[in-house]
């Protein structure tokens, strides 16, 4: 009962004042910038990997923002198209899937992660598994990551059509869910084989991954703003996120949000035609 | 007690023994559950999850030495290894199905050796305990033989301390009669100037009882010496002794004189002091009167010497003014017959002298003369010897007289309307008769009354003048009082009423000599006492004491 009262309340205020410029700048500041997340980890753990980042714009953009964590992937696709967030942080395969549907958005920064804008999957396997390139993943057990992911999924379904293996002339697969779960999968023996980002092959190298397959290079992760966000907003945001390299602070923040990122660096939409071209294959094959 | 020292190691060991196949079969229990959980974790093909819980279980389930799941192929999925080396390392395995390939091995480790360390600290307990156990029962036993032979010195000691107690009580019964017993009012204070101990004398004093005033404060209980606190508190801070040699109090109507003495005490650390107060109203009046005494005496034996020396050239001057005045009077012969001789006229020159005032000017030679006659007659009263009359005489008879010859006195009538004035008479009607000299004590009475109408006269207010005559039977003594309504006296001037000379009435009509000469009569040559009290504003007080028999 409270709420529609106090929003009644509101509606008459500004029909009585006329919706003066007063009253709308008192609106606009009361309200807080969102910053939009997708549900990659659980909950808490993205909220303290993105709070000092909330906090740094809060101040750089003499605004509050605070932090949103999708319900699920498609849900945060869905808001971040419907322009119901400010600010959001989307993975590439999502990005290209949100533009397709809704269309383009203000860009405003990458990721740079060990110096690069870009990142790149592997196929990986055990060493008894018996599996040594693409060709031989026929009639072997295979492990993917999340569906909609890019480097556990729609990247490595791309080389295995490539190589001219479908899933179904493998043997099972599966979506695990994680990255680092499919390596586990694949060491345990339960998978022959698996698809991962290049970070946890890394940390899985030494408990004996192997990768058998390198994908192309594609665009990081990415951060948009709303379409209707005025371009003083979008430059603010932007450099804001550009400078965060400059300081010990900021590179603080961004290791926060991975302990591998280095800075954050300018983009464009044409960064992601090659993945988008990947995925307009997939969808050819029927795989969305 | 070594056999029941050693039938507990018995009991202990089985003990450890039941404790350790208690622990295994919950150590079976436990990789039970662990198998339980991790199945369901791979059966969901949640590796992370299952390291996860791996290392969950390791890190808060106690005892746990060694945790791990190995997949078929020999890879290790999840490890928890304790970093303490176990001292009782009991080891479980079991498998765990998943995916199609095989079975993943769960190995499971738990310390028992807690089991040990609780059976040890189990059995150092018992050891402590049964060593306490032993002492208690061997220090009962001496006790029970020592207290049978203390018993009679007990005994002995009981006896002791009963005549101590009793020698105590007596002493302090004894101390306690000597404070009662002490004429003087003895107060104790503590530091706070509360009161804690309090004498008969004391109770006489107030009417206060020592149960009622206990550790009321000494300036309420007292509030006539309230004034005197600051001195008691001095005296108590610094443990000299003070005295006040005169405390004077005006409780209602007469002024009381007080010596007070502070001894401060200190005993056992605490502080406070003994207040000695004695009523010295009666001493001083005696040294009063003492001094006065000395004077007179001194003022009798001049006044004797020189009486005699003064009335000789007084009484040519009397002779000669009368003589003057006789010779000139026309009705004696001899004065006719020598102004004929001489041709003068006597009642011309009567005439003569009557116009020009000579005659009033010898009338008042003869009249100072007259008055300083009576000034040495006066003074030669000191110089009697008690050669008086002594008689029995009834004061109230006397006093009456006193009063009927102030009514009709002349220089009275001159001065004052003693009509205006009350008498009061309060006369014991059972007054024994006093052995006096009637003619003196009715001189002296006389005088007090004099001057009680000379004071009231003076005083100018509407108040009633009232003189008040009483009469007491105070054991051997007769007690006679003269009482005013006038204006009173100040304390300067009631001390020095009886000393010579000393007067307040205007000159000319006061010799300063009549009180002076009162007194005298009274306790020179009456044995008795003359005092005054008085109250500014409110009158005066003589008080006459004589004894029965002189």
């Amino acid at each position: 009962m409270q709420r529609p009262a106090r929003k009644l309340f509101r509606i008459f205020l500004v029909l009585m004042l006329g919706g003066s410029p007063a009253i709308l700048a008192l609106e606009a500041s009361a309200q807080p910038v969102v910053l939009a997340v997708h549900p990659y980890l659980p909950f808490q753990e993205l909220q303290r990997r993105y709070k000092p980042l909330a906090d740094y714009l809060s101040k750089a953009l003499n605004k509050q923002v605070v932090v949103r964590i999708g319900r699920d992937y498609g849900e945060h696709i869905n808001s971040v198209g419907k322009d119901q967030v400010d600010i959001a942080y989307l993975g590439p395969a999502a990005y290209v899937r949100m533009v397709q549907k809704y269309g383009k958005k203000p860009l405003l920064a990458r990721l740079e992660v060990n110096g690069e804008p870009v990142f790149r999957g592997y196929l990986v396997t055990s060493p008894d598994s018996g599996v040594s390139d693409l060709k031989s993943l026929r009639g072997k057990r295979f492990a993917f990551g999340d569906p909609r992911s890019t480097m556990s999924h729609f990247v490595p379904r791309h080389m295995m059509l490539g190589a001219g293996i479908k899933v179904e002339m493998l043997e099972d697969y599966q979506f695990l869910g994680s990255h680092n779960n499919v390596a586990l999968a694949v060491l345990s023996g339960a998978y022959d084989a698996g698809a991962v980002k290049e970070e946890v092959l890394v940390a899985f190298k030494a408990r004996g991954l192997i990768a058998i397959a390198e994908s192309d290079p594609f665009s990081e992760h990415l951060f948009v703003a709303r379409s209707d966000a005025t371009e003083e907003f979008v430059s603010a945001a932007r450099n804001a996120l550009f400078r965060l390299s400059d300081t010990p602070e900021g590179r603080t923040i961004l290791q926060d949000i991975k302990r591998t990122v280095t800075a954050l660096v300018p983009v464009e939409d044409s960064d992601y035609d090659n993945l988008r071209t990947v995925l307009e294959i997939l969808a050819e094959h029927g795989v969305e | 007690m070594l056999a029941l020292l050693a039938s507990t190691f018995v009991i202990l060991d089985q003990q450890r023994e039941r404790a350790l196949q208690v622990a295994k079969d919950n150590a079976r229990d436990d990789i039970q559950f662990i198998k339980y959980m991790l199945s369901v974790a791979l059966h969901q093909q949640d590796f992370e999850q299952l390291n996860t819980l791996v290392l969950s279980w390791g890190g808060q389930v106690r005892y746990t030495q060694e945790l791990k799941v190995t997949a078929a192929n020999g890879f290790v999925l999840g490890h928890y290894q304790r970093e303490e080396p176990a001292t009782r390392p009991y080891r479980l395995e079991e498998t765990i199905s998943y995916s199609y390939r095989g079975k993943a091995s769960l190995v499971f480790v738990k310390d028992l050796g807690s089991i040990d360390a609780g059976i040890a600290r189990l059995r150092w307990q018992l050891i402590t305990g049964m060593i306490l156990v032993g002492l208690v029962f061997w220090r009962m036993t001496w006790l029970s033989v020592q207290r049978k032979r203390e018993a009679h010195a007990l005994d002995r000691t009981n006896h002791r301390l009963l005549e101590t107690a009793e020698q105590l009580d007596a002493t302090r019964a004894y101390l306690k009669n000597v404070f009662d017993s002490m004429p003087s009012t003895l107060v104790a204070v503590d530091a706070n100037g509360c009161i804690s101990m309090w004498n008969k004398g004391a109770e006489e004093e107030t009417g206060l009882s020592a149960d009622t005033i206990h550790g009321k404060l000494f300036s309420e209980v007292l509030p006539g010496f309230a004034s005197r606190m600051h001195e008691l508190e001095d005296a108590i801070a610094t443990g000299v002794p003070a005295r006040i040699d005169r405390h004077t109090i005006h409780p209602e109507g007469a002024a009381r004189i007080f010596e007070i003495v502070i001894y401060p005490l200190r005993t056992n650390g605490s502080r406070g002091a003994v207040v000695r107060i004695d009523d010295i109203t009666r001493r001083e009046q005696m040294d009063q009167l003492m001094v006065q005494t000395e004077k007179m005496m001194t003022v009798g034996g001049l006044a004797a010497g020189m009486a005699h020396e003064i009335n000789n050239p007084l009484s040519g001057v009397l002779q000669g003014s009368q003589n003057i005045l006789r010779r000139l009077s026309p009705d004696l012969p001899a004065n006719k017959a020598t102004a004929d001789e001489l041709g003068l006229d006597l009642a011309t020159i009567n005439e003569y002298l009557d116009r020009r005032g000579i005659r009033g000017f010898l009338d008042g030679i003869r009249e100072a003369a007259e008055r300083a006659s009576q000034i040495i007659a006066d003074m030669l009263a000191f110089s009697r010897r008690s050669n008086a009359e002594f008689s029995p005489v009834s004061i109230n008879e006397l006093l009456d007289a006193a009063v009927r010859i102030a009514a009709t006195d002349y220089d009275l009538k001159k001065t004052y309307d003693f009509k205006k004035i009350t008498i009061k008479r309060e006369y014991d009607p059972d007054l024994p008769d006093v052995a006096c000299d009637r003619t003196e004590i009715e001189q002296v009475l006389l005088n007090l009354i004099k001057n009680a109408a000379h004071a009231m006269s003076v005083r100018k207010s509407s108040k009633e003048q009232r003189i008040t005559l009483r009469t007491i039977d105070d054991g051997d003594w007769a007690r006679i009082e003269v009482e005013d309504t006038g204006p009173g006296m100040e304390e300067e001037i009631r001390r020095r009423v009886f000393e010579p000379f000393f007067t307040t009435k205007p000159v000319g009509l006061g010799t300063g000599l009549g009180l002076s000469v009162s007194y005298y009569i009274i306790t020179e040559q009456h044995n008795g006492t003359i005092t005054v009290d008085s109250v500014p504003g409110q009158g005066s007080k003589f008080v006459i004491r004589l004894p029965y028999q002189s």
